[in-house]
């Protein structure tokens, strides 16, 4: 048996030989993997110190906010086998590969004279042995995380295509426990890893619901300082606030205004806001302060969220009888369904690529995340299902969802943020100490 | 679903005696006792005619709702209409109708929904001929609950439209 | 010296112009209320000129590309057999940092980042690559699970113990059982497919990832390596395209080919698969 077959495959081989003289072999690859891609941070060199303190700091940083976004696999310092003393010399790439790093960045840090910091690195493609990109940066040393998310970013932008949003900031509303019961509810604001959080509210009124603006340091919220929920303006760079139709044309009645969203031009919002307790969708321009309606329904039409080319506004509406998703010209006019699936949609959020549209959906006790595209075609996709869901908030880059998460507790629920990538994989707790909710993302820090 | 759409008022404080944490500046509510007549009168011991004490015992301060539910149930009527006969009987009192939502629901959802309560909540008052002047409303979303526990009886009481007097009460 | 000392300098003079005052936030919640000013971080993040390579040895072909946005041409790979590794590595080249002679200019207002530019190459340096010691486990995918059949050496493996060919130089990744197609190219297609795959990453985390198909031209040597770098089909259309996607999907299919040498399959056929071409498009 065995013999036969040696001699057979002798004897096609010979054929082959014969026949193949010029042949090309053509293989078509159809498929690979998507497996985060293995990548080498070791610490940035730098002089003993501060300098080689922050190098450590921030190589740790670039590869968390690397791993955070579950496309790279950083790989263990332990398995390293070059010591990096110097990011001037060619890496020995061997050394790399035979750990399996495809990727490598290397780094130093150097304290100049005046105590700022300049920071350098390159990242090298350990297979073709180029450097894809490097970059020097310089910074007062207290902003080194800046630097790392920065880096972070280029690492990212360079390896997928995408634009990073390592470095941006969050705003989301805090919750520590209050007197009689009441929880209170701040603004606060930190980066997009959690770090250097702080608040941007008092404890003197409920704030809720902030979105920022695509194109500045600005956010709206919703606060019942005035009585009732009322929209506001809060200039985080200046620190000015002013009730959204303070200045303006007043609503007939003193009735609510909701979560305002931010054309993508950031110069006009788009507002649910209540007349003789009917809620429509109306458009305010922020430098003519004039306000228009948009819809005129006797449901309640809320939760308005313009898409990336500002041409449409998707909102939810309770006009078909349950909460559902509709979009509409972003002038107004006639609205379109585009959910149709049972139970409760809410909380519609236009994906900044455009196609998408994230959505809260409320069915049989249960609550999931999910996107649909815009058009209303297709099927819907669930990112999460869980206890709580509310206030999907994407990354600049499309990429990510953040959201409020609720678990269930004996005592009342907790609510959390977390994130999770489009394919519904990598969910993740934002740390935030205590519980937290409504998170709003920023565009990328200039 | 199988929500409780209408509790007793008995069950009803049976379960906010129960709730952990009773936040609301006008707990504790005793059960409202089944009155047939409500025409306030000076009792013995009773609260103070006019009074706040006297509204929320002898009237009820509060009509609950179903789930992702805005009109009123039957037993909310009845409530109200003691509320609008307590109010003709004190003209000069105002008073506010604070729409509330369990926490089952996304936060500016509940907002409109709350709204949604209030407004039904005073449209009866005003059709039991109550001036609209005197009614002021505002909705609380799922931001002040009275009960705070993760059951349906604690939801249930959470859907609620609450009338505050807010001027002209006796003392 | 003089030149760390005029980098400095103009360091120096970027940050006072720029001049921005940063407030650093500790990391715990503290309240801004009173103040109400979140201090926005200011870019703080100024960019230097170039750190240009001066070629120390004169290249035959010098890399000019200006940045980032060069193609990835690997550096020919030894056509040798591999030697056994030289001990220590070769003494990684420096790379000269270049004098620091740029005209700094007086500081723009908020400078870009500039990338650093890329090395020229150094003369190649011979970097055997070890085979694998044993067939990689086909690793856990984190994605959603797309059913795949099993790999043809999976197939393969099962069978060995009724099949056992020796062969010289693999590891029983190409050990087929005798009369597997009359077609040798067949068998060596789907060999070659098989062992690709596990190191191609797939472009499907990309808009459109059907539109992003790329061909690979590839020689190899009778061991399975390389014989020279791979070619990248149209690489000026792939690698200069708008769609930045597209840069990225050549950039990965010449690694996925890079990677994955040496390639077991089975010598008698060498013939067929000297040379190949590999036609990466996802199959949706």
């Amino acid at each position: 048996m065995r013999l036969l077959r040696l001699s057979l495959s002798a004897l096609l081989a010979c054929l082959a030989f014969v026949s193949a003289a010029q042949a090309q072999l053509v293989v078509d690859v159809t498929e690979g993997h998507l497996e985060p891609l293995p990548i080498a941070v070791p610490d940035f060199v730098g002089e003993p110190g501060l300098a080689s303190e922050r190098g450590a700091d921030i190589a740790r940083v670039v590869a968390a906010d690397l791993a955070s976004s579950g496309l790279f696999a950083p790989i263990d310092d332990e398995a390293f086998i070059e010591r990096i003393e110097d990011i001037n010399l060619r890496p020995r790439f061997g050394d790399w590969r035979v750990i399996n790093a495809d990727a490598l960045v290397v780094g130093s840090v150097e304290v100049m004279d005046d105590g700022r910091l300049l920071v350098a690195f390159r990242l090298w493609d350990t297979a073709s042995e180029q450097q894809l990109t490097g970059l020097r940066l310089t910074s007062v040393p207290e902003n080194w995380r800046r630097v790392a998310h920065k880096l972070a970013d280029a690492v990212y932008e360079r390896l997928t295509g995408e634009k990073g949003y390592f470095d941006t900031r969050i705003v989301y509303v805090a919750e520590s426990p209050g007197d009689n019961g009441i929880p209170v509810r701040r603004l606060a604001i930190m980066d997009q890893d959690g770090a250097n959080p702080s608040f941007l509210t008092s404890r003197n009124y409920m704030a809720l619901l902030p979105n920022y603006s695509p194109v500045s340091q600005e956010i709206t919220y919703v606060s019942f300082r005035d009585g009732h929920a009322t929209s506001f303006l809060y200039d985080l760079e200046s620190g000015r606030q002013e009730a959204l139709f303070d200045s303006g044309p007043s609503l007939a009645s003193e009735g609510q205004s909701l979560s305002a969203r931010y054309h993508p031009q950031g110069h006009v919002l788009a507002v649910s806001a209540e007349r003789q307790g009917n809620h429509d969708i109306f458009r305010f321009d922020l430098r003519t302060r004039q306000l228009r309606q948009l819809t005129n329904s006797p449901a309640n039409d809320v939760e308005p969220s313009y898409s990336p080319d500002g041409e449409r506004l998707v909102f939810s509406s309770t006009r078909g009888g349950s909460s559902q998703l509709y979009v509409m010209s972003a002038d107004g006019g006639e609205a379109q369904r585009i959910t149709f699936g049972e139970g409760r949609y809410t909380t519609p959020v236009w994906s900044p690529r455009g196609d998408l549209i994230a959505f809260t959906k409320q069915h049989q006790g249960m609550f999931s995340l999910g996107v649909v595209r815009a058009d209303g075609s297709g099927d819907e996709r669930i990112l999460y299902e869980g206890f709580f869901v509310d206030t999907p908030a994407w990354s600049p880059n499309g990429r990510v969802i953040l959201f409020t998460r609720g678990e269930r507790r004996s005592d009342g629920t907790r609510y959390e943020i977390w994130s999770v990538d489009l394919a519904g994989f990598n969910l993740r707790r934002l740390p935030t100490q205590g519980q937290a909710s409504d998170p709003a993302w920023s565009p990328l820090i200039e | 679903m199988k929500y409780v759409s209408v509790l007793s008022a008995a069950v009803l404080g049976l379960s906010l005696a129960a709730c952990a944490s009773k936040p609301a500046p006008v707990e504790p509510t005793p059960a409202p006792v089944e009155r047939p007549a409500p025409q306030p009168r000076p009792e013995p011991q009773g609260p103070v005619a006019g009074s706040v004490q006297d509204f929320e015992v002898n009237a009820g301060d509060r009509v609950f709702y179903g789930y992702d539910r805005y009109d009123l149930t039957g037993e909310a009527r009845e409530t109200l209409r003691r509320q609008a006969s307590w109010l003709n009987a004190y003209p000069q009192t105002r008073i506010l109708i604070a729409g509330n939502c369990d926490e089952r629901g996304t936060r500016e959802y509940n907002l409109a929904l709350g709204n949604r309560r209030a407004q039904s909540a005073r449209d009866f008052l005003i059709s039991q001929g109550v001036d609209p002047s005197r009614i002021s409303v505002v909705s609380y979303g799922k931001e002040r609950p009275t009960c705070t526990e993760n059951s349906e009886r604690c939801h249930a009481v959470n859907r609620n439209a609450i009338t505050v007097i807010t001027d002209g009460a006796a003392s | 010296m003089r030149k760390v000392l005029g980098i400095v300098l103009s360091l120096a003079l970027h940050a006072l112009v720029l001049g921005a005052g940063y407030v650093y936030l500790p990391s715990f919640l503290k309240d801004l209320e009173s103040a109400h000013i979140v201090p926005i971080e200011l870019v703080t993040l100024s960019s230097h000129s170039n750190v240009r390579a001066s070629a120390q040895t004169p290249e035959p072909e010098p890399e000019d590309e200006p940045d980032i946005d060069q193609p990835i041409a690997p550096e020919p790979q030894p056509v040798e057999e591999p030697q056994p590794q030289p001990e220590p590595e070769p003494e990684p080249e420096p790379i000269p940092l270049p004098p620091e002679q740029q005209e700094e200019r007086a500081p723009e207002p908020e400078p870009e980042p500039e990338p650093v530019q890329s090395e020229p190459e150094p003369e190649p340096q011979p970097q055997p690559r070890q085979p694998d010691p044993q067939p990689e486990p086909e690793p856990e995918r984190r994605e959603p699970q797309r059913p795949r059949e099993p790999s043809l050496s999976d197939l393969l493996n099962l069978a060995q113990d009724t099949a056992q060919v020796a062969r010289s130089n693999n590891q029983g990744e190409t050990q087929r059982q005798v009369g597997a197609g009359t077609a040798n190219t067949a068998s060596a297609r789907d060999l070659m497919f098989s062992q690709v795959r596990r190191c191609w990453r797939e472009p499907a985390d990309m808009p459109n990832p059907e539109q992003l198909g790329v061909t690979v031209n590839i020689r190899l040597e009778r061991n399975g390596t390389l014989a020279d770098a791979p070619r990248l089909q149209d690489e000026n259309r792939v690698m200069n395209s708008s769609n930045r996607y597209l840069r990225i999907a050549g950039e990965r299919a010449v690694r996925a080919v890079l990677d994955c040498q040496p390639y077991h399959l089975p010598p008698e056929q060498y013939s067929e698969w000297r040379s190949v071409t590999l036609n990466f498009q996802l199959s949706l």
